[in-house]
């Protein structure tokens, strides 16, 4: 499904420093995976290249056997990823079920309430929702997309305990019922307990 | 969800930020609607300044034939040719008024008449040796202007019909619009012929002696629109009848007012083009502004697979629209500003060009002209803020925002 080969990343700036140091690893469908590390591990960059935000320096990233960007990033990151950002990233003058449907075609009102938003929340600006609220509203958006591929970064760092639990069977749903591939990056180990995989990145490799 | 529905989205939510963007581009189309009608009434009240020095080609007839009313014609079909002034005269037999007589012993007894089809230009009133003491000018065909002295002797008033014969034996009648005045009428002596003496001479219009004598104009002026092609103009007519016509130039008032005339035209100009200087500088900088508190925006929405295309129409469709609206209301707002009685009557107008019928013009085809030119400048200017973003790295403008 998704496969990094000998990706190396470093910044231009500090070239003697690798965050990312050769690592290979074949990311398969129906599984969660979780990717946990100190923070400056490199865990977000990692989610960066595989998201097609950014681009390997060495090495290749391929989904389904072909290079992400062969058919253009722009292409592979509609089609293929759908994102969860740490800090929401919704956009602040549409309402949360506009937020949503920026991200697919999917039923954007179905979605939030599956996420615990009710109907009042959906139609206001998403600034005037909760810290929770909005995390769940940045999930829905990601639902939205038909994408084979969830990538989420801290998903749950804003959550309470019981909203975090709900938003991890979610995950576990997509990658199980919906053959997803799901790869979370986080600091919380009962959610890296819940997934198939856990990779802790340290050193800029896999260990 | 589509970029129309963003952007309106945007311009419906983001009250604050469209308010402001508005006001810049309400108050830089207000400096070009000003500026650009500015200059247009400059430019017309230069037109109308150059016009009425009165710069012309004069064209006096060298053979015994005259000129046709066909040669006035193809002078007048000229270009750069706003008037003409036809000059002729003959000799009549006064029917109910005597002449003041003459020198002669005997065959006298005619008067001259004089014909221009306006006698304020090229006429001895002109150049200041006679004046009207008396009366007014001639307004119609029917009316002439005689000497004063010629009026008293025959006990003439205003108004009172003369009648006089031609050599054929036909009789014209004119009403007596004014009296004129040389000066100079006590200077000449006994000798002077009765057709030649000044309280002989009458001022009728040229068509009544076209009446009398046919097409035979010894001299005509042919008042020119721009002076500054008063030598082109005069090469024209020059080539036109050749060796058949002396022809000269005389602008006397527009070489006096000429450097006046380009030094205003060139500041209005320099007002102008420093208006569209600051009005895109001041757009160029807040559109950057702009952008640049838009770029976690735009990564995002690269992030979620939104072309940049389409992020670079949803952007253009808001500039455009809130400047549409600000040049339109600018636009109305300045029409009515410009035609209220309180500015028309500020002064800010010359006396002369209000006396012309210049005004703050407002056309619909300067709008959209104003609009179109805008409108491609504002797509040049948020193309060029939105580069910046589109080139810097997503990643970074996403971690930026995380801290």
């Amino acid at each position: 499904m998704l496969e990094i080969k000998n990706v190396s990343y470093y910044y231009k700036s500090q070239k003697d420093k690798m965050i990312l140091d050769k690592i290979s690893y074949k990311f398969e469908p129906g599984m969660m995976y979780a990717i946990l590390g100190a923070s400056g591990s490199g865990k977000t960059t990692l989610l960066s290249l595989l998201a097609g935000l950014d681009v390997p320096r060495e090495g290749e990233i391929l989904a389904g056997g072909e290079l992400i960007g062969k058919k253009g990033l722009g292409i592979y990151r509609k089609n293929m990823v759908s994102l969860v950002f740490q800090n929401y990233n919704l956009i602040d003058y549409l309402t949360a079920a506009e937020n949503v449907r920026l991200g697919g075609k999917a039923d954007a009102d179905l979605l939030l309430t599956q996420m615990g938003i009710d109907n009042a929340a959906k139609r206001r600006n998403v600034m005037q929702l909760s810290g929770g609220q909005q995390q769940r509203a940045a999930i829905a958006r990601a639902l939205a997309s038909k994408a084979p591929i969830l990538l989420a970064d801290e998903p749950t760092g804003n959550l309470d305990e019981e909203t975090a639990k709900d938003i991890i069977g979610i995950f576990k749903d997509l990658a199980h019922e919906q053959n997803k591939c799901v790869i979370v990056v986080t600091h919380s180990k009962e959610l890296a307990k819940e997934a198939d995989v856990e990779l802790r990145l340290k050193g800029g490799k896999f260990s | 969800m589509n970029f129309v529905k963003r952007a309106w989205r945007y311009i419906c939510r983001k009250r604050g930020k469209t308010f402001l963007l508005f006001l810049i581009f309400f108050v830089a189309d207000s400096m070009v609607f000003g500026t650009l009608s500015m200059m247009e009434s400059s430019d017309a009240i230069q037109k109308e300044i150059e016009e009425q020095s009165f710069a012309k080609v004069t064209i006096e007839c060298l053979d015994e034939k005259g000129f046709s009313e066909e040669d006035v014609g193809k002078v007048e079909s000229l270009e750069n040719i706003g008037g003409i002034n036809r000059l002729s005269q003959c000799e009549v037999y006064p029917n109910d008024f005597a002449p003041v007589a003459g020198g002669e012993e005997e065959g006298g007894g005619k008067i001259r008449l004089l014909g221009f089809d306006d006698l304020e230009k090229d006429s001895p009133f002109e150049e200041g040796r006679c004046r009207i003491v008396n009366g007014d000018f001639i307004k119609s065909e029917k009316q002439a202007v005689i000497s004063r002295f010629l009026a008293e002797m025959n006990g003439l008033e205003i108004g009172d019909p003369i009648t006089f014969m031609d050599e054929s034996g036909g009789e014209r009648t004119v009403e007596i619009a004014g009296f004129f005045q040389t000066g100079s009428e006590r200077e000449q002596t006994d000798k002077v012929d009765t057709v030649n003496r000044m309280e002989n001479q009458v001022y009728v219009n040229t068509n009544l002696i076209k009446d009398i004598q046919g097409e035979n104009y010894r001299k005509f002026a042919a008042y020119v629109k721009e002076p500054k092609r008063l030598e082109e103009t005069e090469e024209k007519i020059q080539e036109l009848f050749e060796e058949r016509a002396d022809v000269g130039t005389l602008d006397t008032v527009y070489q006096q007012i000429k450097f006046s005339l380009s030094q205003t035209e060139r500041i209005a100009r320099l007002v102008f083009y420093l208006t569209i200087f600051t009005a895109v500088f001041i757009t160029g900088l807040l559109l950057c502004m702009w952008m640049r508190g838009r770029k976690t925006e735009i990564a995002v929405f690269i992030s979620l697979g939104i072309s940049r295309m389409e992020i670079l129409f949803q952007t253009v469709l808001e500039t455009i629209v809130v400047y549409s609206a600000g040049c339109m209301i600018s636009a109305g707002i300045s029409a009515g500003v410009m035609n209220l009685p309180v500015v028309r009557e500020a002064g800010i107008l010359p006396e002369g060009a209000k006396a012309a019928g210049i005004a703050f013009s407002f056309s619909a085809g300067r709008m959209l002209l104003v609009w179109g030119v805008g409108s491609v400048v504002i797509v040049f200017l948020a193309a060029m803020a939105i580069a910046p973003c589109f080139r810097k790295n997503i990643k970074e403008i996403l971690s930026e925002m995380e801290g």
